[in-house]
């Protein structure tokens, strides 16, 4: 059953695609600018690799996101695990956490191009907001957890306070940090792509919306595949990332 | 997030949030030349802009304009959430319970998965223009993936051993998916369409900044181009306020249909 699995999936794409290349044209009949034939995507694919414009998109668009979350990790996990493990902390920050929470990201990007201007400093600033809340949430929660579940355990084998934060807090927690991260790499990336879509000059999001003022559609679908595509890699590196530093922890969580 | 615990007392709870308006009415004082009010409004600007907004009827709508976009931006998110809702819980019932549509569609459905909604804005908009039916593609979009993800996690959950009972009582399928599966996978699948929820409100903001001439997304982005930095923060508030609103409906959805379930 399972290795007939592959072939029979393959074919089905196969025949999606030559229904869309050849039978489609024949339905839809506002022609290839509008729904781009497999063809035309495939041609758009090569000359868009072709290019160095592109290229240099992508490292803009993947530069800012990994800027941004590197802010959002640092502030986000040194602030969460300290909500997680004292709740003065907590107290002190969650009014304005869950008031600033619900506005999404996107929001901020008209707010975010007056403040700073049509570029990476806006981009950056917005895949940090993003990013930030989902890494702090699963911050707090892994290290609450923790410290509830295995601190009295580790208090009662005699451990002191900072032994305790060190040996069974922060690796009780990292998991729920790992989780958090992809999280919020995940909307990072779909935040820069919104937010180079209005306020930047450059990026996958500025190059996809302006293939699509040119009535590039191919390029369109051809950007749409990449950003794809990236997004995959971004998070299957968290995942290796994941397995490694926490290979107990996979098994629970998907 | 949790609960404050004994050390914390309301007062404590105030302080940065106090701390931070104290700030801004302060700077905002200082801070005074036009170039500095652009960049930080004070409080009593964004107030008039907000009773402009709220309260002024506009001359061509004939209603006051936040009211208008808030509207638009309402009608679209109920629209794209709920053909996600129609397309979404069958389509993961029908993976969840059916060999054939797991092997040969959810496959499908996981290669588009990756692929985020704002980043179909651009075709959507060479598809339908600019307009209504651009922003109502991008929610469902947004909306749906949550929304099938869960419920086929909730299908496949079902304990076997409720599905093995009901079939040794002689139940036929279509019984067990209606009394048995569709029960027992509603918890997740309400969770699904809270998460998908606010991705659509993600998606609805996204998607008004460019592709649509009204609605919340599209007031912020305008009044972004009039450097109208009151209005643009006013349009955020109204963003928030909904979101946290249509949150708490989906909550109290919750409570009403999977009353036993603990939530977070």
């Amino acid at each position: 059953m399972a290795p007939m699995r592959w072939p029979r999936r393959t074919l089905l794409v196969l025949i999606l695609l030559a229904v869309w290349q050849w039978v489609v044209p024949h339905i839809v009949t506002t022609g290839p600018a509008f729904f781009p034939l497999p063809a035309d995507v495939a041609d758009g694919f090569t000359s868009l690799l072709g290019s160095a414009r592109f290229w240099r998109s992508v490292v803009t668009s993947v530069g800012r996101v990994l800027a941004g979350f590197t802010v959002a990790t640092a502030i986000g996990v040194v602030l969460g695990i300290a909500i997680g493990v004292a709740p003065r902390v907590e107290a002190f920050v969650d009014l304005t956490i869950e008031m600033l929470r619900p506005l999404p990201a996107m929001a901020w990007i008209p707010i975010a191009i007056l403040w700073f201007g049509v570029g990476d400093v806006s981009s950056v600033f917005l895949v940090a907001l993003g990013a930030f809340f989902p890494i702090v949430l699963n911050a707090a929660a892994g290290a609450r957890t923790t410290a509830r579940d295995y601190g009295k355990a580790a208090l009662t084998s005699g451990a002191g306070p900072w032994l305790r934060f060190r040996r069974v807090t922060l690796p009780g927690a990292l998991p729920w940090v790992l989780l958090g991260c992809r999280v919020g790499l995940g909307v990072g990336w779909m935040v820069i792509v919104s937010a180079e879509m209005v306020g930047a000059q450059s990026g996958l999001g500025f190059l996809i919306m302006e293939a699509r003022s040119f009535a590039r559609i191919d390029w369109v679908v051809a950007c749409m595949i990449v950003i794809g595509l990236i997004g995959i890699g971004l998070d299957s590196t968290l995942e290796r990332v994941q397995r490694r530093a926490a290979p107990w922890w996979g098994r629970v969580a998907a | 997030m949790a609960r404050p615990r004994q050390a914390a007392t309301l007062g404590w709870r105030l302080v940065l949030p106090l701390a931070l308006v104290v700030l801004w009415v302060g700077l905002s004082q200082v801070l005074t030349s036009p170039s500095a009010k652009m960049m930080l409004p004070p409080p009593e600007a964004v107030g008039g802009a907000a009773a402009q907004l709220a309260l002024t009827v506009h001359p061509l709508f004939g209603m006051p304009p936040l009211l208008v976009h808030a509207a638009h931006s309402l009608e679209r998110l109920a629209l794209g959430y709920l053909a996600a809702i129609a397309v979404a819980v069958p389509l993961g019932i029908a993976i969840g319970y059916f060999r054939g549509a797991d092997t040969y569609v959810n496959f499908l459905v996981q290669a588009m998965r990756p692929i985020s909604p704002v980043a179909w804005i651009p075709l959507a908009l060479a598809w339908f223009g600019v307009g209504i039916t651009t922003v109502v593609f991008i929610v469902f979009y947004g909306a749906f993936f949550p929304i099938v993800a869960n419920t086929i996690a909730g299908v496949r959950g079902t304990s076997r051993t409720y599905v093995r009972a009901a079939v040794a009582s002689g139940c036929g399928q279509l019984r067990i998916l209606r009394r048995i599966i569709l029960p027992a996978a509603l918890p997740t699948i309400l969770t699904g369409m809270r998460v998908g929820l606010g991705v659509g409100w993600m998606s609805i903001v996204a998607a008004e900044l460019v592709g649509t001439q009204s609605g919340l997304g599209y007031l912020i982005s305008e009044a972004r181009f009039h450097l109208d930095i009151e209005s643009v923060v006013v349009g955020m508030l109204a963003i928030g306020v909904l979101g946290v609103l249509s949150d708490r409906g989906m909550r109290w959805l919750q409570t009403v249909l999977v009353p036993w379930q603990p939530r977070a």
